[in-house]
């Protein structure tokens, strides 16, 4: 099948305008300027944070005064990776027609096309976090380092639980949260990024709380800077109130600071919230027999540490033991559990999990761009050869 | 003029713009799982490093602060609220008696004599501990009552108090025996 365009139509401009060359130089010059940026706004926002801010948005937005008002001053990642995506695409469209001796050529292209795919599907795709468990225990699920989610936690007959979270995202005062299995709706009264906690009686200040019911009225909140150092972590307060038959049934904190569930009760069901650090849920289960961990002679500086994890998968019928150590991780299933740290005097062991369904991409690209790249120069060099020969 | 060979690009397009939205719009979830793989306990169940316990109706775990060991809420229906703590302090804080005093002045009542003390109380055992358990039931109908046991364990002396208003804690007497019957200590002897 093939399409004519006529030059004057509106498609024909488009597609020229998404081909040229001029653009591909545009996104090319703003990435490298996104990259400086980003790489300057590390300093105080921290990686995460600043790739946030700087790629895995349409556009870096600039804060105008202390009014809360944002403004866009240059394309974020996604537009600048889209079009760049875009671009390539229609270049080929417009410019290239198939040839033997193109084919490099368009493999190359083909390649950094997969590269550039590759980053988005790690990006939307990807998870990391963190498993810890003590030694004898068994856990079933790892949770992010980043991201934060309020659960509400169902008991259900023959020992199940039905969990139903919202992105910590949809935690905007004012907004009302609705599950498919909850028969009230969440309304979020406030929501505070960072806060400072102190026990209300500590302090001698009673002054009145949103917080009518749980722990949540002993506790002073009080909304401060967001913190993006490595070693800080900020503790989000939400001021939440499910509302059933049209009536709060009361105000709750939830915070990360403090993820033990609370409690509560609507139509003689009950219901547990917290608010915690998203959690990724395993179809297996890992269980620390043993951690060990050794240190240099006479210094406090570990020389290895190693966790003897029991992995059983009962629907594959797997029963194995992996002994996980500093540059020895265990890998299944797609998932890769690196020894990170251990805590509680070696009671405790934190595995770095890390799932990416597109750790393949780049070696695949970087395979076709080197197959394209040997292809263009060897049809260059045989017909540089023949040239010279015939001459 | 413009060759398109095929749907490929349209695909590309709609499949980038629709990975993209995907991405922008946070949803929530609703999905049943194991309860051992959620590490949720059932509301009724409670136990830490040095207890357990089974929870009456109404009663829910909250987190620990400053000297206590476990806490908890009793919520009546009335919307009054009551609360369980269980905190340690040194024996050398005080006798049995200044301390049993110390609650019933709390709850309104008048001091008991020191040496009338332990013979007042109701001698208990608690995960073969001895321990005296009290019931302090305020004269005032919106006074604070007290309902406690209180145990020695080493060098430590370990008070389980239950607190609220009158009403509530009457109606709550019977979880209380109930909590004290199945709560167990595993520090050893």
């Amino acid at each position: 099948m093939s399409i004519k365009l006529s030059s004057n139509s509106p498609a024909y401009k488009v597609l020229t305008l998404l081909s040229s060359l001029k653009l591909t130089v545009i996104c090319l010059s703003i990435s490298m300027i996104l990259v400086f940026l980003n790489t300057l706004a590390q300093v105080n926002l921290g990686i995460y944070e600043a790739q946030n801010r700087y790629f895995a948005t349409w556009f870096v937005w600039a804060e105008i005064g202390d009014g809360g008002l944002k403004l866009p001053y240059i394309p974020g990642g996604y537009l600048v990776g889209g079009i760049l995506i875009l671009n390539l695409l229609c270049a080929h469209w417009k410019r290239f027609s198939f040839k033997w001796n193109k084919l490099g050529l368009m493999q190359i292209h083909l390649g950094i096309l997969v590269l550039l795919g590759g980053g988005f599907v790690t990006h939307w795709l990807s998870n990391e976090g963190q498993l810890t468990f003590d030694e004898g225990q068994t856990v079933q699920f790892y949770e992010s380092f980043q991201e934060r989610e309020l659960a509400i936690s169902e008991p259900l007959p023959e020992g199940m639980v039905r969990e139903t979270v919202f992105p910590v995202e949809l935690l905007k005062a004012g907004a009302k949260l609705q599950g498919e299995h909850l028969p009230f709706t969440m309304e979020i009264l406030d929501f505070y990024k960072n806060t400072r906690m102190t026990l209300r009686r500590a302090m001698g200040n009673n002054a009145d709380s949103l917080v009518t019911r749980g722990w949540g009225k002993r506790i002073n909140v009080e909304s401060i800077k967001q913190t993006f150092k490595p070693k800080e972590q900020n503790l989000l307060s939400a001021f939440v109130q499910p509302i059933w038959d049209g009536k709060p049934i009361g105000t709750w904190l939830a915070t990360n600071a403090i993820t033990d569930p609370q409690w509560f009760e609507v139509e003689g069901r009950k219901f547990a919230l917290s608010l915690r650090n998203t959690r990724y849920y395993l179809p297996f289960e890992l269980t620390l027999l043993d951690f060990k961990h050794d240190y240099y002679a006479g210094t406090d500086v570990p020389m290895n540490y190693s966790s003897d994890v029991r992995l059983i998968n009962e629907e594959l019928n797997e029963h194995r033991e992996y002994l996980i150590y500093m540059n020895h991780p265990l890998r299944y299933q797609g998932k890769t559990f690196y020894q990170q740290k251990f805590a509680n005097d070696g009671a405790t062991s934190l595995l770095q999990v890390v799932e990416n369904p597109g750790w393949l991409i780049p070696y695949i690209s970087c395979v076709l761009v080197s197959i394209g790249l040997f292809w263009h120069f060897t049809v260059h060099l045989l017909k540089h050869v023949n040239k010279r020969r015939s001459g | 003029m413009i060759r398109a060979g095929s749907n490929y690009l349209a695909v590309c397009v709609v499949v980038m713009v629709s990975l993209t939205l995907v991405s922008c719009a946070p949803e929530s979830t609703s999905t049943v799982y194991p309860q051992d793989m959620t590490g949720i306990r059932p509301s009724d169940e409670w136990s830490d490093s040095n207890w357990q316990a089974k929870l009456p109706t109404g009663w829910v775990v909250e987190p620990v602060f400053g000297m206590r060991e476990a806490s908890f809420r009793v919520i009546g229906s009335a919307g009054d609220e009551a609360e369980v703590s269980i905190s340690r302090l040194p024996i050398q804080g005080g006798t049995l008696a200044s301390n049993v005093n110390r609650w019933r002045v709390q709850a309104g009542l008048e001091p008991w004599a020191d040496e009338q003390v332990i013979s007042k109380l109701t001698k208990i055992s608690i995960s073969d501990y001895d321990a005296f358990q009290m019931e302090f039931i305020s004269p005032n109908p919106d006074g604070q009552s007290i309902y406690g046991v209180i145990l020695e364990e080493g060098k430590d002396r370990v008070f389980i108090k239950f607190s609220g208003t009158s009403a509530l804690m009457e109606s709550q007497l019977e979880a209380w025996h109930f909590f004290v019957e199945n709560l167990e200590l595993y520090h050893e002897h």
